[in-house]
């Protein structure tokens, strides 16, 4: 055969051999296929043993269209023996597939965190950016603590704003309550060390009052600096700062004069509410004012109140022997369970305690 | 505190300003306004009209058919009140009027169409009468629109006033803080009485030395009748969220609005011996106040008696005997100071909240009595009809023993400056704003301002007030927000509150809930968990006041509560609740801890959040972290069988927690709970976790006994730690140290028959101390078996040995001979053999 006819029979002969890869569906039809075209009394080998019918340079030119087919052929052979193999365990798989949208977790079988847990845990990471430090202090105080060295004696009409839980004892004179307010920390805190500080303290509180709105334990933060040049603009800043860390940078903040008798001047903090000005935001545009009241989370307010803060009052420095000329000091009072219940959207109060696992199973573990 | 707007119109021009404006002022000046009320004026279309006729209607016995002229000829009104009668003038609403919220429409009622209504004074807003219809004044024209007879459209603002503003619970303390922040000239309120006889003073007043009451003002006046107020008087009380009552009672409650100074008028006729004296109860006796009560008066509580008995309880209430009524025709009008402090203490001990004993617990001004004694005067000269009036003191008797000097502050500008973060405030600013809030400048120099405080300021004090002072009228909301320097003594100490936050997310990460609940609870509870009464867990907090049964005392364990919310979630028939909680148990300084109680002498600690200064006696809260599973720990699903809670469960749950602060199996041990100490558990699968003899907590199943108590079945686990245990091994620094092993181990299966007898922590135990041990480097339990076969009371324990060396694979030979030294060891300590 010339030349020209060997290398048609070879060119023949590699599309015999992918056209039978590419029908052989399973690897015993491979093998076959590999045993006619590559096996020793197959196709190839009858091509190569033509070579030697040929001299010099189509000899050679033969030769290497003879090796290259070799190698297509083994190439084309191992892959698809690879792919046939994959296949049939796939199938095999196939067989035993998972179905993936089966349930595997109950809805008690989610751990989650209480939503004031996950707002102190923000509120944590906030203050100790701002080098605060974070303290506790008992529940159970004295009158003294909680009161009298906050510029609250006895019998004064401030006292009435807090309905107090007093513990059963016959000491009248050194009487023991539930803490009204974290505010006990500042008396402690104080009386331990010496200023420069700032702390923060987050925890229970306590008072006689159990309706829709209140409920006897619920929880605050504390926040409180002490230094030598510590002005009512140190305070509208840090608060301004945290606020805005928690309910976005847009947040509008209000201080409203207001009468605490441990700071001075007093005052509230108003935030503009997250419900309506939200809303406002998300449509980019101031509304006119007439609109900007009008929703019930803050009663038409478009305001709420968040907290109560003021510049701890001198006669709290004196109580604590500290120079009330030389430092003076900032305080905030806020209510977490308000902020978390903003937060997260949450209406009822109620919810936040013993909460039912419907509820509790909606919450993350971190903020 | 109710504002009419009309009202305070009188003492400050607010015209041009809206009452959301006024609102938001007052709002930001400190006198927080809750809510804003608007009063609509009456109907233009309801009119004056006269009852032509009255006659029954012909097809109901309790209507009446009217004929009514309203200037549009006559129209049948049908009517339902009793007091409708021909010839009256009475309030017609024509079809079209809006009353009560409602347009009215010509309705046909039982077969005839009436043409309006007849009005209450209800119906057109004017009060609460709804017993029959307004009879108008006979002189009234026919058509007369009735809102230019009673203008009634108002704003109301309800103002939270805080406890130190006294002076603000009345219209001129509002007024006057308006005018200062609007600047705007306040009008007091005047008014020169029109001439008339003199009364004659049927009684003298005597203060007792001490008594509390630092002035006395008396008003005598005689009347021909007890007539109503006016009609505008009568109004403005209703706005306010006053009754009226009648002329007398209501001319001094208008007056008490006006200024904040409460009065109270005597029946003259019924004050025996002429004489009316303050003085302080000496000895426990009963009164009975205007309201009927009687009330037991204890020693210190500030009377007024006359010379026989006691007529009021100054400040608070007027007595039952002496008060005004309609046959009342002598008065005696008192116009008193008493000390804030004392009234306070008897109003709250016997629970009256007067609108008297609200103003005097937060001081009044004793300055301006005389002048309150002048305008009641005039409103008595002004407000009743001609005539009734006979006779009223010219001159107010006056008893005032020490006129208290006015208060003089100084104010620095330098600490003006810095407390409010103003540096650019001038000292014209203050002085401006103080003048404005009517302090009295009486020095000056570079530094620093001398003032003098007004009489109804009491709650200026030092300087500091002052400054806040200047800083509201300038405006909080004007002070630029900045951030303080750090300095800070304390460093950064957060790792309680980070040791805290990790252990819950921990426990979430086990699956569990956080839930929170009321750190009070009941110890009808500890009864039901066998706690006794005796025992160092009852609760030893109790709270003097507790607002329910079950929040009686502070809780001692988690349990209580946790299990309560377990049998809520029941109740709702949702099984399988996992919660945790972390919370404290709190405990008397002086807890009795008796000699079989040793366990908890950990109570006598303070915890670890309660810093060190802190009295001896102060009590003891435990930071707790604990957590309970009801049954089924997991239900049964298509992958597994239901899951119980069992003590197993528990206990890796425990381990889990526990290792991942760094606590590690070595310094942990396992024991056995005592059951007389932890009396809830079933003592045969519940533990105590110590770390050396540091106590972490406990952990089991809840005794079936209990769980009866509470009427509850199938399994529930609970766990309780002392956090601050855990957090002060979790602090210590550990060492980890290297682990490289080059040379795999070889594995062997044995099993091991034993008496039933031999606990696991032998077994362990002797795995561990095997003297002669050089290869073994670990051992997994991995079944339990028991079978008659393997003999009485035997039992089949199959472990997976695991040997190495550092320095070599080892070979069978040498593991052989480690496994027989391992059995004779075994045979040695625990008779125990080899299971073939």
């Amino acid at each position: 055969m010339s030349l020209q006819e060997l290398l048609s029979a070879v060119a023949e002969c590699r599309a015999a051999f992918a056209r039978g890869c590419a029908e052989a569906s399973e690897v015993r039809a491979l093998e076959e296929v590999r045993v006619a075209f590559m096996g020793r009394k197959g196709q190839l080998a009858g091509l190569r043993a033509k070579i030697t019918t040929l001299e010099g340079e189509e000899r050679k030119h033969f030769g290497a269209a003879v090796n290259e087919l070799q190698k297509f052929s083994q190439q084309q052979l191992n892959s698809r023996r690879r792919d046939l193999q994959r296949a049939a365990i796939e199938a095999k798989l196939r067989e035993e597939r998972a179905d993936i949208d089966l349930p595997v977790i109950d809805r008690d079988e989610r751990g989650t965190l209480h939503p004031v847990s996950l707002m102190r845990q923000k509120l944590h990471d906030i203050f100790t950016k701002l080098s605060f430090s974070v303290l506790e202090g008992p529940d159970v105080d004295y009158e003294d603590f909680n009161f009298n060295k906050l510029n609250i004696p006895a019998h004064h009409p401030a006292r009435d704003m807090q309905d107090t839980f007093y513990l059963a004892s016959k000491d009248e004179e050194e009487r023991l309550l539930l803490r009204t307010h974290t505010s006990n920390v500042q008396v402690h805190a104080l009386s331990e060390h010496r200023p420069p500080l700032r702390v923060i303290s987050m925890g229970r509180c306590f008072r006689c009052d159990f309706d829709l709105t209140h409920t006897p334990m619920f929880h605050q933060i504390e926040g409180f600096v002490v230094d030598e040049a510590i002005s009512f603009a140190h305070l509208k800043g840090t608060i301004d700062t945290f606020l805005r860390a928690i309910y976005g940078d847009g947040l509008r903040t209000r201080f409203r004069p207001s009468y605490f008798p441990f700071v001075e001047p007093g005052a509230e903090v108003d935030i503009g509410c997250v419900a309506c000005d939200a809303q406002k935001l998300a449509a980019g545009k101031e509304p006119p004012p007439e609109a900007r009241v009008g929703c019930r989370v803050c009663k038409h307010s478009g305001w709420l109140e968040v907290g109560g803060c003021g510049m701890i009052h001198p006669n709290v420095f004196e109580a604590m022997d500290i120079d009330s000329e030389r430092y003076s000091g900032f305080a905030f009072g806020f209510g977490l369970d308000r902020m978390a219940m903003l937060y997260y959207g949450i209406n009822d109060l109620r919810t936040l305690f013993a909460a039912p696992p419907e509820f509790n199973a909606r919450l993350p573990i971190f903020a | 505190m109710l504002i009419s707007l009309a009202w305070l119109q009188d003492y400050v021009d607010i015209r041009a300003y809206s009452a959301p404006e006024l609102a938001d002022t007052l709002t930001m000046l400190g006198l927080e306004v809750e809510g804003v009320q608007t009063l609509a004026s009456i109907d233009a279309r309801v009119v004056v009209g006269k009852v032509l006729s009255a006659v029954p209607h012909p097809h109901s016995d309790r209507l009446t058919l009217c004929g009514v002229d309203s200037g549009e000829g006559t129209k049948d009104i049908i009517c339902g009140a009793d007091n409708v009668q021909a010839g009256m003038k009475v309030a017609v609403a024509q079809p079209g009027a809006l009353i009560e919220g409602r347009e009215l429409t010509a309705a046909r009622i039982r077969g005839t169409v009436s043409h309006g209504m007849i009005c209450s004074e209800r119906e057109l807003g004017l009060g609460d009468e709804h017993d029959g219809i307004l009879p108008l004044d006979a002189t009234l024209a026919i058509g007369t629109r009735l809102d230019s007879i009673y203008p009634t459209q108002d704003r109301i603002l309800d103002l939270s006033i805080t406890p130190n503003r006294g002076d603000c619970l009345s219209y001129l303390g509002i007024a006057r803080e308006l005018a200062a922040k609007l600047q705007l000239p306040l009008n007091p309120p005047v008014g020169e009485a029109v001439p008339c006889a003199a009364a004659e003073a049927r009684v003298r007043v005597e203060i007792e030395a001490d008594s509390g009451c630092y002035r006395f003002c008396t008003l005598h006046a005689e009347l021909s009748d007890m007539p109503e107020s006016p009609y505008y008087m009568q109004r403005r009380l209703r706005v306010s969220g006053i009754r009226p009552v009648n002329a007398i009672v209501d001319i001094t409650n208008y007056v008490m609005l006006e200024y904040g100074q409460p009065l109270h008028a005597y029946d003259a006729a019924t004050i025996g011996g002429g004489v009316i004296k303050v003085c302080q109860a000496q000895h426990e006796t009963t009164f009975t106040a205007l309201d009927a009560k009687p009330r037991q008066l204890q020693r210190g509580d500030i009377l007024v008696c006359d010379a026989e008995q006691v007529i009021g309880l100054a400040g608070i209430i007027g007595g039952a005997h002496t008060a005004v009524m309609p046959d009342t025709r002598a008065l005696v009008i008192e116009i008193a100071n008493f000390d804030a402090r004392s009234v306070r203490k008897t109003a709250k001990r016997l629970a009256l909240t007067t609108e008297s004993a609200h103003r005097f617990a937060r001081q009044v001004d004793a300055e301006p009595l005389a002048q309150i004694a002048m305008r009641t005067r005039y409103l008595l000269s002004q407000s009743l009809p001609e005539g009734v009036l006979q006779t009223m003191s010219e001159q107010a008797g006056d008893i005032y023993p020490a006129p208290q000097p006015r208060r003089k502050i100084a104010l620095r500008l330098a600490r003006t400056r810095k407390m409010l973060g103003l540096p650019a405030l001038t000292q014209g600013d203050c002085q401006h704003y103080l003048t404005r809030l009517s302090f009295t400048l009486l020095d000056r120099t570079d530094a620093r301002l001398l003032w003098e405080v007004p009489s109804f300021r009491h709650d200026v004090n030092r300087e500091i007030d002052l400054i806040e002072e200047v800083g509201r009228l300038h405006g909080l909301d004007k002070i630029a927000s900045a951030l303080p320097l750090v300095q800070q003594s304390l460093g950064v100490d957060d790792r309680l509150a980070i040791f805290q936050n990790r252990l819950k997310v921990t426990c979430a990460t086990l699956g569990l809930q956080e839930t929170v609940n009321f750190a009070m609870t009941a110890p009808r509870d500890y009864s039901k968990l066998m706690i006794a009464d005796t025992h160092p867990l009852y609760p030893s907090l109790h709270l003097h006041n507790p607002i329910n049964d079950q929040l009686q005392a502070m809780q001692t364990t988690l349990l209580p509560n946790l299990l309560r919310t377990i049998i809520n979630n029941r109740k709702h028939r949702h099984k399988g609740t996992r919660l945790f909680e972390l919370g404290r148990g709190y405990f008397r300084a002086d807890l009795r801890i008796e000699a079989q109680h040793e366990h908890y002498r950990y109570l006598q600690q303070q915890g670890l959040h309660v810093s060190h200064d802190n009295t001896a006696v102060r009590p003891r809260e435990h930071n707790l972290v604990a957590a309970i599973i009801d049954t089924p720990y997991q239900f049964a699903s298509w992958q597994h069988q239901e899951v119980q809670p069992d003590v197993y469960l528990g206990k890796k749950l425990l381990l889990r927690l526990l290792y991942s602060f760094g606590l590690s199996e070595q310094q942990l041990t396992i024991s056995a709970v005592q059951s007389h100490d932890v009396p809830f558990f079933n003592p045969f699968a519940a533990l105590y976790v110590h770390s050396d003899d540091r106590y972490l907590g406990c952990l089991g199943e809840l005794h079936p006994q209990v769980l009866g108590a509470f009427k509850l079945d199938g399994k529930i686990l609970f766990f309780e730690l002392l956090s601050d245990n855990i957090y002060r091994l979790a602090q210590q620094r550990r060492k980890i140290g290297d682990y490289s092993s080059k040379y795999p181990p070889v594995q062997r299966d044995l099993a091991f028959v034993l008496a039933q007898h031999v606990s696991y922590r032998e077994v362990a135990a002797a795995l561990q101390n095997f003297p002669t041990k050089k290869h073994l480097a670990a051992f997994r339990l991995f079944d339990i078996f028991t079978d008659a076969a393997l003999g009485p009371d035997q039992k089949s324990l199959a472990f997976s040995f695991s040997f190495a060396s550092p320095d070599k694979t080892l070979t069978d030979a040498e593991v052989d001979q480690e496994i027989a030294a391992l059995l004779a060891w075994l045979q040695e300590q625990l008779n125990a053999r080899l299971r073939e």
